[in-house]
This record gives structure tokens, sequence and C-alpha cells, in this order.
């Protein structure tokens, strides 16, 4: 599914990607964990196509492409999705709007019908309930005065009616409570089927015991220092990052 | 065309012009007022972005004949207004059509801009002339418009339609009056269009007074969507009585060269304002809002929100000033100006100006100038709006959350034609929240 292979990534002649390395295959959850500032929401953003990152080494494959070399645009419309650690706020936009728009742009580009209002309601309808999303959000301006819950709710929820083949979700869990935390993490597990890949990205292990990964990998200057099973994360936990980061240092 | 030569027309006609003989006086002050001023030039601060210097040396038809119009309703459909709404057509400053019947009730007396010359005199007392040349000559030349009176506590529910068409193929100066009073404890709202023109550049002076009585209330929305080569400058001037208040939202569009006047004075405790204003400009158009609020008596607030969208070689002026009068207390002003470029060739001059002369006072005000939003693009792209789209809608965006609601409908068509927008083309366009 996706293949990253010796990434270097610079942002204003500051290193933040190092050669990093990461397979993920179809069905697989990974997560990746790592202390602030070890680039873990670099990777995110990208993988989603952001301008201001330059990409100095190493390749990226999504399903047998070339992913660098595709607009944000077109990498949604193969299917990926970033769930954002800070959902932007457009006022005068409402949630409805967008996300219609943008499923029916990505019908579009893969060349299936578009929905029709009706066709569009029903899609949603479910998600919403499941999200636990009032139906007055559908006129509101997207993320506009939200709460921080509310608006992870809402990534949740695009990523539910997108029904993306590779989800990125960049620290979906910060500042939520352990109520919303559960939404959240009901929305994830719904999505989660043997064509569907993950990667969660997130400092803490909360949301992991929610949403169980098939691999955890540490981040630490710019490069993975540690994999392993779902174990790892609790292991984390308890003691924290400072050990890997000395570890992979003395190494 | 010279002062002499205006005179001369002046003078020849004046015996024919409506309001006899009392008000032949007036526009004989005001025509002096005019000559001593002369048209505006950019050496004064008020024009420092905006030359008239075009009018001044065009020779315009100042007494157009009255257009032969065979279809007004059609001039509403064009216009967007809807067919059975209460209106009143003007072309070329002429009265053509009257849709108002008895849809307001008998709480609105309109009267035609002779009859309320002959009954109330002139729209403004020479001595409010100084240091509004525009408006002078306004008063001196005025044949047409409309006066309309809503009687203290009248509650009119529908809004009230004046479409000033240009349609003229000759170059003409039209100065339309337009005035608004509203009784007290009264609420009426008002939409003026300004549209035509099509490729013929004529001028179209307007002149608009409103008086709000104690506790009344007006909203009030001028719509200009004229063709490319129209010129157009307009003085509205409002007073606000006791508790009275008063909206505005201007929304320009079209035009070649605009200046837009709009002078508001917080005359008694407990008035208040909101202005708003949707600047849209674009190839050698030059579009220019200067805003006046003047909060004379106490306990006055004043809300100043403008926007503009300017695309290639486009040119717009905000100008807010804020004056508060010394002694007075719990005066409230907010501004802010908003102005989005679409490309390098895009200007916009924005200045606010405070003159505080008291105390208990909260003001704010803020500018800010520049392109979309790069996160709000990425965010929309990311979910597979193709970029072109995403900029079409948060362009429409930019504009729509300054509309709170649909006043009218046409503003989206327009943008999207003035600027050339994508839009993500499979639904119906409903983005406003």
């Amino acid at each position: 599914m996706l293949v990253i292979d010796g990434l270097h990534v610079r942002v204003q002649d500051r290193e933040i990607l190092d050669g990093l390395s990461l397979s993920v295959g179809p069905g697989e959850v990974h997560a990746i964990m790592g202390p602030n500032g070890s680039g873990k929401s670099t990777l995110a953003q990208v993988l989603a196509g952001r301008d201001g990152y330059e990409i100095t080494a190493g390749r990226v494959e999504y399903l047998g492409e070339d992913l660098l070399a595709l607009s944000p645009e077109e990498r949604a419309h193969a299917g990926l999705f970033l769930a954002f650690q800070y959902p932007i706020e457009i006022p005068g936009v409402n949630n409805a709007y967008l996300l219609k728009a943008a499923l029916n742009a990505q019908r579009h580009a893969r060349g299936e019908p578009e929905l029709d209002a009706f066709e569009f309601m029903r899609v949603i309808k479910d998600n919403m309930k499941l999200m636990q999303i009032h139906e007055d959000f559908l006129t509101r301006s997207v993320n506009t005065g939200f709460s921080g819950g509310e608006k992870k709710r809402n990534e949740i929820l695009q990523m539910l009616t997108l029904r993306p083949r590779l989800a990125v979700l960049d620290e979906t869990d910060s500042g939520l409570d352990v109520d919303a935390l559960k939404v959240v993490a009901n929305g994830i597990n719904s999505l989660r089927d043997p064509q569907r890949s993950m990667i969660l990205v997130t400092h803490y292990e909360r949301l992991l015991e929610l949403v169980e990964p098939d691999h955890v990998h540490v981040l630490a200057r710019g490069k993975i220092v540690r994999s392993g099973d779902h174990t790892l994360a609790r292991e984390l936990d308890e003691r924290g990052y400072e050990w890997i980061q000395q570890e992979a240092q003395s190494a | 065309m010279t002062p002499e030569q205006m005179q001369t027309q002046l003078e020849t006609r004046l015996a024919d012009l409506p309001g006899g003989k009392a008000v032949a006086t007036t526009r004989e002050a005001a025509f002096a007022a005019f000559a001593k001023q002369g048209f505006p030039t950019r050496k004064q601060e008020a024009w420092r972005y905006t030359d008239l210097k075009n009018i001044a040396d065009a020779e315009f038809e100042l007494f157009a004949a009255e257009p032969a119009v065979a279809d007004p309703s059609g001039l509403l459909r064009a216009a967007g207004i809807d067919a059975d709404a209460a209106a009143l057509v003007f072309v070329d400053g002429y009265l053509v059509a009257d849709f108002i019947a008895d849809k307001l009730g008998d709480g609105v007396d309109v009267s035609s801009l002779a009859e309320s010359l002959e009954t109330l005199g002139p729209l403004m007392a020479t001595n409010e002339l100084n240091g509004q040349p525009l408006a002078a000559l306004n008063v001196a030349f005025a044949r047409h418009g409309v006066r309309i009176q809503v009687s203290a506590g009248s509650q009119i529910g529908e809004p009230m339609h004046l479409l000033f068409v240009s349609e003229s193929t000759l170059p003409q100066a039209c100065q339309p009056q337009i005035a608004i009073d509203i009784g007290a404890n009264a609420r009426a709202e008002i939409v003026i269009h300004f549209a035509g023109g099509g490729e013929h550049s004529s001028w179209v002076n307007a002149l608009t007074r409103v008086a709000l009585d104690a506790g009344a209330h007006l909203r009030l929305s001028r719509i200009q969507d004229y063709g490319s080569a129209q010129t157009h400058t307009e003085l509205t001037d409002a007073r606000l009585g006791a508790d009275a208040a008063l909206q505005v939202l201007m929304i320009d569009v079209g035009g070649a060269l605009v200046r837009n006047d709009l002078r508001v004075r917080l005359s008694e405790p407990g008035a208040s304002c909101e202005l708003a204003g949707l600047l849209l400009c674009a190839d050698g158009q030059h579009v220019d809002d200067h805003i006046y609020v003047d909060h004379i008596a106490a306990h006055t607030t004043s809300e100043q929100r403008f926007r503009s969208i300017i695309g290639a070689h486009g040119r717009g002026v905000f100008s807010g000033k804020v004056a508060v009068h010394r002694g007075t207390r719990g005066i409230s002003a907010e501004q802010s100006s908003d102005n989005l470029l679409l490309a390098d060739t895009a200007e916009i001059n924005t200045k606010p100006e405070l003159e505080i002369y008291a105390d208990d006072v909260k003001c704010s005000h803020g500018a800010t100038v520049g392109e979309l939003d790069e996160s709000q693009l990425f965010y929309l792209c990311s979910r597979g709006i193709p970029e072109a789209a995403a900029r079409g809608l948060l362009t429409l965006a930019f504009a729509r959350t300054l509309l709170a609601d649909s006043v009218w409908p046409q503003i989206d068509d327009r943008l999207v034609e003035k600027f050339g927008l994508a839009l993500p083309a499979d639904i119906g366009w409903s983005p406003s929240a």
C-alpha cells in the first residue's frame, strides 16, 4: 500500500526527516509515536502534499505510484486522507457543502456517478450518528467556532464519508476528553477493513488502547528508531521516550 | 465641461426645473457653492486616490430627454429583483414604472422629487454643501428622484426596491435624488439598485438623504452593478435620532470609476449604525468607498465592516473615518477593512481614521490585506477539491461571510463572472453558514 524509503525532508534549512523508511501493507494499522519535534507531523503533512517542505532525498510509493508527484487533490482522489492535528476553520463554507463537494469531487475523479442531495444525506446520516454530531452542524461553517473535540470528530466524520484507502491521523487524540476519545476511536475502528490502511500519529498511548495497532514505530530525530507490536506503546507510556532516544544515540 | 458652460445650461433651463421659484434660488446657490469649490482634485486628502479629471474634462448632456422604455419588468428581472416586488424603475433618471401599488400598505408615502420639492423644499440646505461640491452639483441640477416617507410606528414588512438604470448611449450626467424619512419607531427596508450603462460612458451623481426619527429602524442596501464604462459618484447622508438604528450594505460590482461617500451622523443618544460594504473590482476599475461616522451624541454605537476583492488591474480605496465629539460618553465604534487581492496587479488603499475628543470611548479598528489563506486552500485540496475550485470557493466565502443573508442572490454569479472563478461544479452553491 505505502512504501516510504529513505525520506529526507527539510523545512527552511532544517532537516526534519532524516532518512525515514516505513512500509504499510493493506489492512494494517501503524502507530507512529515520538516526542515533540521528532518529525511526526511533518511526515503527515508531506504525505498529504502540503507545500513548504523540501524533499531532498528518498521516495514514497503509494499503490505502486510515486505519491510525491501527485498534487494534494490527486492524492485525495487516489484514496489518501489526512485528519489534521489542527483542523482549519473556513468561515463562509458550510460543512454540508464541503462534505458533498469533496465526496463528489473524488467520485468524479474516479469516474463514479456523483451523488444527489438525497443520496448524500443517506451517506452522512449514519456517520453523523456514529460521531454523535448534531444535525445543525451541517449548516455551520467548517470548523468555525467549534470546540477542540468537535473539530476532531468532524475530521473523523469526513474520513467516514470519504472512505479513504489510506488514512493518516495526525494527533487526532490530542485535546480530547475520555468520552470524545471513545467516539473518535469508534469512528476509526468502524473503518478498519482488510483493504484499508491507517497511520496513527500520536504522542500518547491512550488512543492505541482503543484502536489497537498492528505495528508501533518510534520516531526520533527524523527517523524510525524502534518498531514493535502494540506492547511497545504501553512500554513507552510507562518509560517515556528518553531511553529509546539514548539507545538510538549510543547505537 | 467648465463651470461657465454648466451655469449657462442651468440658467437656460432654470424656469422649467421642478420645485418652482423657491427651489430655483437654492439651485443657484448650490451651483455657486459647486463653482466655488470646483471638482474635487487629488490634492485634497479625501480625494487622494480618486481622480475625477475625466469627468471634469468631459462633455456631458445635463438635461437628457426621456427615454422610450418598452419593458420595465425586463429591467427588474435583469437586476435580479422579483417580479412581484414593490419597486420603482427609473431610466436615465426618469420614473418609468411604478410596481408598488398597495404592496407596502398605508404607512408608506411615495412622492416624486418634483412633488416633494414643491411641497417640502430642497433636499439639502445650501450651508450643508460645504466640502461637498458633487452634492452641490446634484442639488443645482436635480430633476428626478423620489421621496419616501414612512409614517411613525409603521412596520413595513416588504423591502422596497428603487432601480436606477442607465440606458443612454450618449454621455450624460444624471443627478437623481433620493430622500428617505422614517418616522418614530417605524421600521422599513429599502434596496437601491444602480445598473445598466453597458459599454457607454455616462455619469450618475446621486444624492441620498436619510432621516431616522427616534426609535426608527432602516435597513438600506445599495447595489451598484453597472457595465464597464459607467462613472458613478454618490453621497449618502444619514441623520439618526435617539435610539434609531441604521443598517447599510453597499455592494459594488461594476463601473469604471466609482466613488461612494457615506456620512452618518449619530445625532441623539442611543443611535446606532452598522455599515457594511463589499467592493469588487478588476480590469481597470477604480472603486472608492469613503465613510464618515460622526458620533455627535453620547451612548451612540457604530460598526463598519468593509471587504474588498480586487482582481488584476483593479484599484480599490477604503477610507473609514470615525469622529467622536468632545464631552460625549459611552461611545462604541468598531471598524474593520479586510481586503483580498487576487493578482499582483491588484491594488487596495485602506485607511482608518479616528478623531476622538472624548475619554469614555471603546474604539477598535483593523485592516488586513492579503491573498487567499494557504492553510484553508490546502485543507480543501486535501479533501479532493481541485485547487482552482478551492480558490473559487474561498473567494466566494470571503464575500459571503459579510453578507449575512441574501439581499441580492445574484452576487455569487457576479463574483464567478467577474473573477472567472471555478467552483466545485457538481452542486448548487449554498456555502453560507
